[in-house]
Formats: structure tokens, C-alpha cells, sequence
């Protein structure tokens, strides 16, 4: 009934296009592609036999960021019962969305990038799921819904919520491209948060992923992921502005937290419980997740000495000995590369 | 208190967690994908048959589904507390363990006919946790009744753990050899069943692996019997005979 109710109210409130897609008022573009290569691929995908082989051929580089089965530990930290309806914040390609439906009653899949949802929609059917739907929206404009959800997620996203405009990644990334921000990025990124919480159920639970603004890798100079800048992440905001306005003419607006800045976030929207994880190497492809209360227990090295080609490199044995050191032995669970929260609003 | 321990190890698609409430502590495997929901299936069937053949006396299931469906399957195994040896060792160094391990085999595997012996898939030093009550075989995700000869699970430790002594070296050394042998006299005394990989035993393990495939599928590459190459299960297995005899 549950269900029934939150797919009226969706499908009474927005009208579907061509492919099966719910469309809202302001769709934007966010992508690993550029907009053309996204064109492209689309016709590509509809005479492919599968999502999975389009992206094989096209793009084999996206296989693990779209298809590992990695990518799915987290979701076991929310406990589901099996009977939960969902809402996957930012989607993208559906990392998290198709295993999320196959362990519940009913997700729905919001993205602003409407190439994302057409392939997402297309590894749905492969995958013969008929428990999920997509809506393409703007994360910042998407509506209170009356019937709410068990569980949102929010993976890889709230960082992102500050951007504004057309975000080619391999365009963007640490490309120079001027910009104006008239805003600041907490509170945007606050702002999307309590409407996160406004469409959980009083019992709903958020599953948020991110970086940590410490991770003991920014302090060894290796680039933010986002800006691809080093040192912003741990630089106090108005100097790392200043060095992002420098090299690549915008401010520095993907504002990571700490463990602790993360959790009085979550409380001060008013989830009443939260409950904080370690995740090592990083939370996309997880290897060793640890509650942060404890002291990373059975913590064992997530960084692989060997590069893809199977030669052993300076830099990350380096990288090994250091985490090593401060994870196994010095146990700085603070420094942990990125943050899993489960934030229960009962 | 849910913490990851293994995901996606060796190219399977299980995610692994330890799990601790209420002072009860268990392991969590999980899966979403066919592959995963299969092996955890036979994980499943492992542990019921194992438990009936170590735990005959065990009044709770060792081994629970919790969710199963046509998707998804989770499921909990009680964590047993105990000692795991480091793998990487080898056979010299891990020699009084693989000699207990054989014995624990040789006692459990009983009471089945020719090729017909229950196969655990992965019997590594890695899957064996040892305590005040002895040896315990965890990690039954390859399992299948009535599919192996008798032994071939200790021989595919033996030649794991003898792998991981020879690393680049070409040749094993006498007492790597003379670990082998006393382990495979162990398997040779324990049974009356004939035994397929009495002569040249490394390359019938090899071969039933290759010709049995089905069993580990796109996981086969993780065996380290399969590992050595044409001229050193040559020199091995003469190595065997010669000192042997």
C-alpha cells in the first residue's frame, strides 16, 4: 500500500518522457562524459544488447564505477527488512539504486543528468527489476513529497550539492573554468539535507557517504578529489577559496566534513541517532568499514602495493606503510579516508 | 556492531561482515548477484553438512538465512573464536598445523564410496581457525556433495602451502618434500578408497581441477595448485616418487 501510495503521488505529480523516465521542471548535467560522448553512447545503448556490454565496448574504464559489486557493502549497514520504499539521491548510473531495489520493496532513482537515467532505465529492464523509477530533477529543487520513504541515500553527493551549471567532468576537473558562487556551500548543502530528512518517515533512515575532509592522504599532497587541488580539503575555506580562485578561476565550493562536523550536520537537522563508519580505501569501493566508536579492530592495509599492471610502486608502498601505521597501530580513526553515516530520524 | 571484513575477495561478488550483538558474534555474508547467491547457497548447504559431521551433538543451526529471495540472500554463521594461521607461511613453517588439519579431514571426510567424497573447494590454511577444541573449517562457498575422490581437498592444501614456500624457486627443497610426504602417507592410511592422485599427484590435482571447472567457475584462477607450471609439477611429483620409495 506503501508503495502504491508514493508511486501515485510521484506519477501524479511529474509526467513521464519517451523513455519511461519521470520528468521534474529543471534538469541539469552532471557526468563523467561530455554531453556529445553522452549523445552518442545513448544511440549506442539502444542497439546494444545490454547495458552492461555498451559500456564495455564504449567506455571499459566506467565498468567498476557503474558495475562492481564492490560498491554495494555499505548498504548492508542499514539493516533492511525487505519492505522498505527508497529514494537514491544524485543516482547517476545506478551504483547503488539496482542493488538497493533487489534488497527492497521500492526505490526511486533521482538524477538531474537525463543520459544517466536513459542507461540506468536500460540496465533496469536487463536486469528485469520492476521495482524501481527514475525522476530526472535538480537535487535542490526536488519537491516534499506527502508520502514518505523508509530510506534515502545520498552517496558521493552532498559535496557536490554547492556546484551549479553544466558539469562535464573531464571538462571541469580541475580545468580552469570561471565562476561565481553568490552563496555558502554549508548552507546549500544544509538546506538539501533538511529536505532529505523532511521526506523520510519518522522512523526513516539516511545512508550518506563521503569523503573526510582528513583524509591522511590530503596531508600527504595527493589532489582533492573534487577540485583536483591539493591541500583545499584541509585548508581553513577562505584559503583554500583563495587558491581555487587562483588556479582554476571558481571558488572552492565541494566542502567535505570531518567525522565530528558531520555528525552535529545530521543532529542539528534532527536525526536522533547517528551512527558514524570508517571506510578504507574509500567509500565507492569499500574494503574494511569500521563503526567509528571503535578502534578499527582487525584493521588490515587497503592500499595494494602493486599497480594495475602488477608492478610494485615506491609511492604506494609508501602509502601502505603510512596507513599501516596510522590506522593498525596509532588507530587516528579521524584521518580515515572517507565517512559512511546511518542517521536514523526515530 | 556490523564491520566489514572482506569484500568482493578474490574476485567473487560476497560481501563479508563481522557482526557483534548482544555479546553473540556471527559472520554476515551477502550477496545480489547470481554468482554470489549460488556460492553463499553452498555455503549454506556446507555448513549443515559439516556441522552434522563435526557437530553432530549441536542443538542450533550453525549456519541461518536470513533473507532469500530471487535477488538477494543474507545470511548468518555463528564466528567461531580461535587462531588463523598466516597462509603465507608455507609448508615447513606450517607443518604441525597441515598435520592436524590431515587428520581433521581424514576423520570428517568418512563413509563415502569412490569419486563421491564431499568437496570443500578451498581448503586453505587462510579457511582454518584453530581453538581448545581443535580444528574448524570455515568458508564453504564452493561446496558440492558427492563430487570429488577422496583426498583431493588435502592435497589441494598441501600443494596451496608448498606453493607459497617455492614462490619464484623452480625446485622445492627436501624437507618441503618430506612435509608432502608424511602428509599424503597420513591421507593414504586413512582410507581404503583408491586414490586417484596416488601416482603424480600434483598433476591429477590439476587435472580433476581443470576437468571439474564447474565447481569454481571465474574463481577458478585463485587456486594455488594451478598455479605451477608443466616443468615443476614434472620435477614435484618425481621429487615424491624418488623420495618415496
Amino acid at each position: 500500500m506503501k508503495r502504491k501510495n508514493s508511486i501515485d503521488e510521484i506519477q501524479e505529480r511529474y509526467e513521464r518522457n519517451a523513455d519511461n523516465i519521470l520528468c521534474g521542471k529543471e534538469a541539469g548535467y552532471w557526468s563523467n562524459l561530455d554531453q556529445n560522448e553522452n549523445d552518442d553512447f545513448i544511440e549506442f545503448l539502444r542497439d546494444a544488447p545490454s547495458a552492461k556490454e555498451a559500456l564495455i565496448i564504449k567506455y571499459p574504464q566506467y565498468y567498476d564505477i557503474v558495475f562492481s559489486t564492490k560498491r554495494e557493502a555499505g548498504l548492508e549497514l542499514l539493516e533492511l527488512e525487505g519492505d522498505e520504499t527508497c529514494i537514491d539521491y544524485g543516482c547517476m548510473w545506478g551504483a547503488l539504486t539496482i542493488p538497493l531495489a533487489k534488497r527492497t520493496r521500492f526505490v526511486l532513482g533521482v538524477d538531474q543528468t537525463l543520459h544517466s537515467l536513459i542507461f540506468l532505465r536500460r540496465r533496469i529492464e536487463d536486469e528485469n527489476l520492476k521495482n524501481i523509477d527514475l525522476l530526472c530533477e535538480n537535487l535542490n529543487r526536488i519537491i516534499t513529497f506527502k508520502n514518505k520513504f523508509d530510506v534515502a541515500i545520498v552517496n558521493g553527493v552532498l559535496e557536490w550539492i554547492p556546484e551549479k551549471g553544466k558539469i562535464e567532468l573531464k571538462r571541469y576537473y580541475g580545468k580552469k573554468n570561471k565562476k561565481d558562487y553568490y552563496y555558502n556551500p554549508k548552507n546549500m548543502q544544509i538546506a538539501f539535507l533538511k529536505k532529505v530528512y523532511s521526506n523520510l518517515n519518522s522512523e526513516g533512515k539516511l545512508y550518506l557517504a563521503i569523503e573526510n575532509r582528513y583524509d591522511f592522504k590530503m596531508f600527504l599532497g595527493i589532489k582533492d578529489p573534487h577540485a583536483n587541488l591539493i591541500f583545499t580539503s584541509i585548508l581553513p575555506r577562505k584559503v583554500a577559496n583563495f587558491i581555487s580562485l587562483k588556479k582554476i578561476g571558481r571558488p572552492y565550493v565541494n566542502w567535505l566534513y570531518s567525522f565530528s562536523a558531520l555528525k552535529n550536520i545530521l543532529k542539528d537537522i534532527g536525526f536522533n541517532t547517528v551512527n558514524l563508519y570508517s571506510c578504507f580505501p574509500d567509500y565507492r569501493f569499500p574494503e574494511f568499514i569500521s563503526p567509528y566508536e571503535h578502534k578499527l579492530e582487525g584493521f588490515t592495509s587497503t592500499i595494494l602495493a602493486r599497480n594495475a599492471d602488477g608492478k610494485i610502486k615506491a609511492k604506494r608502498v609508501g602509502g601502505k606503510i603510512v596507513e599501516l601505521l596510522l590506522f593498525k597501530y596509532l588507530k587516528a580513526k579521524f584521518l580515515a579516508p572517507s565517512i559512511i553515516a546511518i542517521a536514523k530520524k526515530g | 556492531m556490523l564491520r566489514l571484513i572482506r569484500n568482493c575477495s578474490h574476485g567473487n561478488e560476497i560481501t563479508t561482515f563481522y557482526f557483534e550483538k548482544n555479546q553473540e558474534k556471527n559472520i554476515i555474508k551477502a550477496s545480489s548477484c547470481q554468482i554470489g547467491i549460488e556460492q553463499i547457497k553452498k555455503e549454506v548447504n556446507g555448513w549443515k553438512w559439516y556441522q552434522s559431521k563435526r557437530y553432530p551433538n549441536s542443538k542450533t543451526h550453525l549456519c541461518n538465512i536470513i533473507k532469500n529471495n530471487k535477488n538477494y540472500i543474507k545470511i548468518k554463521i555463528k564466528y567461531i573464536e580461535g587462531f588463523k594461521e598466516k597462509y603465507s607461511k608455507g609448508i615447513q613453517k606450517n607443518s604441525a598445523l597441515i598435520y592436524k588439519i590431515i587428520e581433521h579431514y581424514c576423520n570428517i571426510w568418512q563413509g563415502y564410496k569412490e569419486n563421491k567424497f564431499p568437496l570443500h573447494g578451498d581448503l586453505s590454511i587462510d579457511n582454518v581457525i584453530t581453538n581448545k577444541d581443535g580444528i574448524h573449517i570455515i568458508d564453504w562457498e564452493y561446496f558440492s556433495l558427492d563430487a570429488a575422490p577422496f583426498g583431493f581437498d588435502a592435497y589441494n592444501l598441501l600443494f596451496e602451502q608448498l606453493w607459497f614456500s617455492m614462490k619464484e624457486r623452480k625446485r622445492p627443497k627436501r624437507s618441503e618434500i618430506d612435509v608432502l610426504l608424511d602428509s599424503i602417507r597420513l591421507i593414504r592410511s586413512s582410507s581404503t578408497e583408491s586414490h586417484l592422485f596416488l601416482d603424480q599427484p600434483l598433476f591429477s590435482v590439476q587435472r580433476f581441477i581443470k576437468t571439474n571447472s564447474r565447481f569454481w567457475k571465474n574463481q577458478i584462477h585463485r587456486l594455488p595448485a594451478l598455479l605451477f607450471n608443466g616443468e615443476q609439477i614434472g620435477i614435484i611429483d618425481k621429487m615424491i616418487r624418488l623420495y618415496n620409495t
